[in-house]
């Protein structure tokens, strides 16, 4: 693979292996380190192949985590502040919150509990020994705990996780596809990755953060798509397009930045349980958009889209 | 202080009225709540309800 000339910075420098002599287990994304110990006694770790690229070198810790094993989880003390409708319910504490998810399969017992504090920095995590016992390894944030704990600890003023695809052109501009499940993401990220100098840093997660310049950078994560693509890089963010199905051709439209900001919201994975965070996503995107050109991108799914958007950009 | 700030050019910015806008948003998607896993996302994935770990981090 040939990288762009400009800009791409590596965001995880010096590799190394995931998993620990000392019962560890770290990785980077976004530069933000996670890192966790199994407790004396507690579950052997394990990396999914997806992380192996996202070493965390000498990335400063972001969250650092035990894990334990328990027999049985109990339920959350606290009340729940919100209901995903799927596996899992987040719960307030006096000083923090708890995840605990659940499954049909193993009752109302929960057979994971994540206990973070306030800010998200640092927490335990339970697993069930007869969920997870017979497991040679086991990686603790297996979907979509990783995710939700990346994501709470970005909306303390750190970034947002945006449902996209993110391509590094030949001339290294950082351009954001974002949309919904079937819009069109790995359909066009498999069409960027034949394009020669071109890197993929995510088919399916982006996350954005403002970079020590102050300007918006667009980071790879593991957690990729169909297609399969993630790289553990960053680029300054150039583009910004809202993927749409296309009918008779290729079209691009420029979008308004209050719609712009409103579009990115909705693809967007946000603390919605939480009023101080949505507040932070909403200024984040709104300095976003005010600084990066946004448009709809209505595409067929062939390489002329490619060629649309290398003539527009 | 004026409460309608020239613009550098002396002109001033043109006002544009509120409007409302209507966006998609897809709530299983947004929250994290369910995997994806061979393109089927929610319960109707079997492999969420008999699995109590979601191993694709599909979109």
């Amino acid at each position: 693979m040939t990288m762009p000339a400009t800009s791409l910075v590596e965001t995880q420098p010096g590799r190394e292996s995931l998993v620990g002599p000392d019962s560890s287990l770290a990785f980077a994304v976004a530069g933000l380190r996670v890192e966790m110990h199994s407790a004396p006694g507690g579950p052997p770790l394990a990396a999914p192949s997806t992380l192996e690229a996202f070493a965390a070198g000498a990335c400063p810790a972001g969250i650092e985590l035990s894990v334990h094993w328990a027999d049985e989880i109990p339920a959350p003390a606290g009340p729940a502040v919100f209901d995903s409708g799927g596996v899992w319910t987040l719960h307030r504490r006096e000083s923090g919150y708890e995840f605990a998810f659940r499954s049909p399969a193993w009752g109302d017992t929960p057979y994971k509990l994540a206990r973070m504090d306030e800010n998200f920095r640092r927490g335990q995590v339970w697993l069930s020994r007869r969920v997870f016992g017979a497991r040679p390894g086991v990686y603790p944030l297996e979907y979509p705990l990783d995710e939700l704990l990346v994501i709470h600890r970005l909306s303390r003023g750190e970034g947002v996780e945006v449902h996209g695809c993110g391509v590094v052109d030949a001339r290294g501009r950082g351009l954001l596809f974002t949309g919904h499940s079937g819009a069109g993401k790995s359909t066009l990220a498999r069409l960027w990755a034949a394009s020669a100098g071109v890197c993929i840093l995510s088919d399916d997660r982006i996350i954005l953060r403002r970079g020590v310049e102050g300007n918006v950078s667009m980071h790879g994560t593991p957690w990729h798509g169909e297609a399969r693509l993630a790289l553990p890089l960053a680029v300054p963010l150039c583009g910004v397009y809202v993927l749409e199905h296309g009918r008779a051709g290729n079209e691009i439209e420029r979008l308004a930045p209050g719609q712009a900001a409103a579009e990115l919201m909705s693809r967007s994975f946000l603390p919605f349980h939480d009023a101080a965070g949505l507040g932070f996503s909403l200024q984040f995107f709104a300095g976003v958009v005010g600084e990066v050109p946004c448009n709809i991108f209505r595409f067929l799914p062939d390489g002329s889209a490619v060629r649309e958007i290398e003539g527009h950009v | 202080m004026s409460e309608t700030p020239e613009r550098a050019g002396g002109s001033k910015k043109p006002y544009e009225p509120p409007q409302i806008i209507q966006v998609s948003l897809r709530p299983e998607e947004a929250v994290l709540g369910n995997c994806k896993f061979m393109g089927v996302a929610g319960p109707a994935n079997s492999s969420c309800a008999t699995i109590p770990v979601c191993f694709s981090p599909g979109s």
